[in-house]
C-alpha cells in the first residue's frame, strides 16, 4: 500500500526534475556565445589586389546581410551564434572597392532599366549558402560557403560560381578575440576568392559575347 | 600724435559712448547672433540627417528607373562608395548595421605561439570566463534557493526525503552544468602550442557558364540556417 509519504516524495522528485529541465534550458541560453567578427579586411588583402578598370555592381540580398549561423561545432559545445552577415556585408563591399575602379552597391532590386540607365555591364549577386563550424580539442575550423551569380546589363546570367573560405586555427579560445578573428579570416578568404574570380573573368573577357 | 596716443584716444571714445548707443549696439549684436544661430542650427540638423548620405544630382536621375544615386560612407574604413537606392520610399537606412570601427586584424595572432602583446587586437571579443562565473553564481543561487525551498516544505512530506531527493537532483543538475563549463575552460587552458601554424584557404569554382535558359533572374540557393 502506498503511503502519503511516498506520494509526496514522488511529487517532489518529479517536480525537481521538471524544475531542473527549466533551469538547464535557461542556463543553456545563459552560456551562449555571440560571435561578432570585426568586419574589416586585413592589410594583406589590399596588398594582394590591384583594382582593375571596370564598372561592377554588387547586390546583397537581405538573407546575406542578416545571416546568422548557430552551428555549435559538436553536441557538447556551448550554444553559439555566428553573426556572419553583419561582417560579410562590409567586407564584401570593401573587397569590391579594392577589386574594381568603379564599384556600385545596389540597394534596390536590380532592373534592366537601372542597369541601362547607369551603364552597368555586370551585376554580382552573392548569397551565403552555408557555414560549418568544426570544434576540436585543439582548435576551431570554420568554413563559409557562398554562391554568386553574375548578370549582364540585360539581367541575363553570364556565370554562376561558388566560393569557400576556411580558417583553421588552434588554440583560438586561449586568445582574446580568437573566435572572432577566426571567423573574420574565413569571411576574408571567401571574399578574396570571389573578387579573384571576378577579376580573372573580366580580364579574360569570359563574359563577353 | 604718436600711435599710442591714438589708441588711447580711441579707447576713450569707446568707453565714453552714450548709454543709448551702447544699448542699440548690444541689441543689433543680439539680433545678428540670433540670426546666425538659427541659420547654423538649421544647417546642422540637415547635416546630421544626411551625414552618412550625400545625394548626387537628383535632377539627373529620371523617374523611369525609380532610383536615386547616393554616396555612402563605409562604416569600417570611412571610404565612400556609390549606392543606388529606390526613390519610391524615403531615404532607406544603411543596410550595413554594425558601424563599430576597429583596426585591421592581423591574422598572425592566430598562431598558437604568438603572444598577445605582439599583435594587439581591439576588435569584438567574448569573454568566456565572465560568463561562466556568472552562470556558476546563478547555479549556486539556484541550489541554495532549491535547498531552502525543500527545507521549508511541510513536515508531512518528510523533510529528510525532500532534502535528500529533491536537493540531490538539483545538485546533480548543477554538477552537470558546472562540469560542462569546467570541461570547456580546462579544454581551453590545456591546449599546448603546436608546431603547426593556422591554415587559411579559399577557393572558387564555376557552377554554370553562359546565360540561364529562361533568360531571367536566376533563383539563388535556398536559405540554410
Amino acid at each position: 500500500m502506498t503511503s502519503y509519504k511516498q506520494v509526496y516524495t514522488s511529487i517532489y522528485r518529479h517536480g525537481s526534475a521538471i524544475l531542473l529541465i527549466f533551469l538547464m534550458a535557461g542556463c543553456a541560453r545563459l552560456f551562449g556565445w555571440d560571435i561578432h567578427a570585426p568586419g574589416i579586411l586585413s592589410g594583406n588583402f589590399e596588398r594582394q589586389f590591384t583594382p582593375i578598370h571596370e564598372r561592377v555592381a554588387l547586390y546583397l540580398p537581405d538573407q546575406t546581410l542578416n545571416y546568422v549561423s548557430t552551428a555549435r561545432g559538436n553536441r557538447f559545445a556551448d550554444p553559439t551564434a555566428f553573426h556572419i552577415g553583419e561582417a560579410f556585408g562590409p567586407m564584401m563591399i570593401e573587397g569590391m572597392q579594392n577589386g574594381f575602379d568603379e564599384f556600385i552597391f545596389m540597394e534596390t532590386d536590380p532592373t534592366v532599366e537601372i542597369m541601362k540607365r547607369y551603364q552597368i555591364p555586370y551585376l554580382v549577386i552573392v548569397k551565403i549558402s552555408g557555414f560549418t563550424n568544426q570544434m576540436t580539442l585543439k582548435g576551431q575550423a570554420v568554413n563559409l560557403f557562398t554562391e554568386a551569380v553574375v548578370m549582364n546589363s540585360d539581367l541575363k546570367q553570364v556565370a554562376r560560381f561558388e566560393a569557400r573560405g576556411t580558417s583553421d586555427a588552434k588554440a583560438v579560445f586561449r586568445k582574446k578575440g580568437g573566435p572572432e578573428v577566426n571567423l573574420n579570416a574565413a569571411i576574408e578568404e571567401n571574399v578574396l576568392s570571389i573578387v579573384q574570380y571576378l577579376q580573372d573573368s573580366v580580364r579574360n573577357g569570359a563574359w563577353k559575347t | 600724435m604718436n600711435v599710442r596716443e591714438l589708441k588711447t584716444e580711441n579707447r576713450e571714445q569707446k568707453t565714453n559712448m552714450p548709454f543709448s548707443t551702447r544699448c542699440s549696439t548690444l541689441c543689433s549684436l543680439t539680433v545678428v547672433l540670433c540670426a546666425l544661430y538659427s541659420v547654423l542650427s538649421s544647417h546642422f540638423s540637415y547635416a546630421q540627417e544626411f551625414q552618412q548620405v550625400q545625394e548626387i544630382n537628383p535632377s539627373e536621375v529620371e523617374n523611369e528607373t525609380h532610383s536615386r544615386v547616393i554616396v555612402r560612407e563605409h562604416p569600417k574604413t570611412g571610404h565612400s562608395y556609390i549606392s543606388i537606392i529606390s526613390d519610391q520610399a524615403p531615404m532607406p537606412v544603411d543596410p550595413l548595421t554594425n558601424r563599430n570601427k576597429y583596426s585591421r586584424p592581423d591574422y598572425r595572432m592566430l598562431d598558437p605561439k604568438a603572444k598577445k602583446s605582439d599583435y594587439p587586437y581591439d576588435g569584438p571579443y567574448s569573454d568566456r570566463t565572465k560568463v561562466y562565473i556568472f552562470g556558476a553564481t546563478l547555479i549556486a543561487g539556484g541550489i541554495t534557493g532549491g535547498a531552502l525551498g525543500m527545507a521549508a516544505a511541510p513536515a508531512a512530506t518528510g523533510a529528510a526525503a525532500a532534502s535528500s531527493g529533491g536537493g540531490g537532483a538539483y545538485l546533480a543538475g548543477a554538477g552537470v552544468l558546472a562540469g560542462a563549463g569546467g570541461v570547456a575552460v580546462s579544454e581551453a587552458t590545456k591546449i599546448r602550442p603546436e608546431d603547426e601554424n593556422f591554415i587559411h584557404e579559399g577557393e572558387s569554382k564555376t557552377i554554370e557558364k553562359g546565360q540561364s535558359p529562361k533568360g531571367v533572374v536566376p533563383s539563388l540557393p535556398k536559405e540554410e540556417q
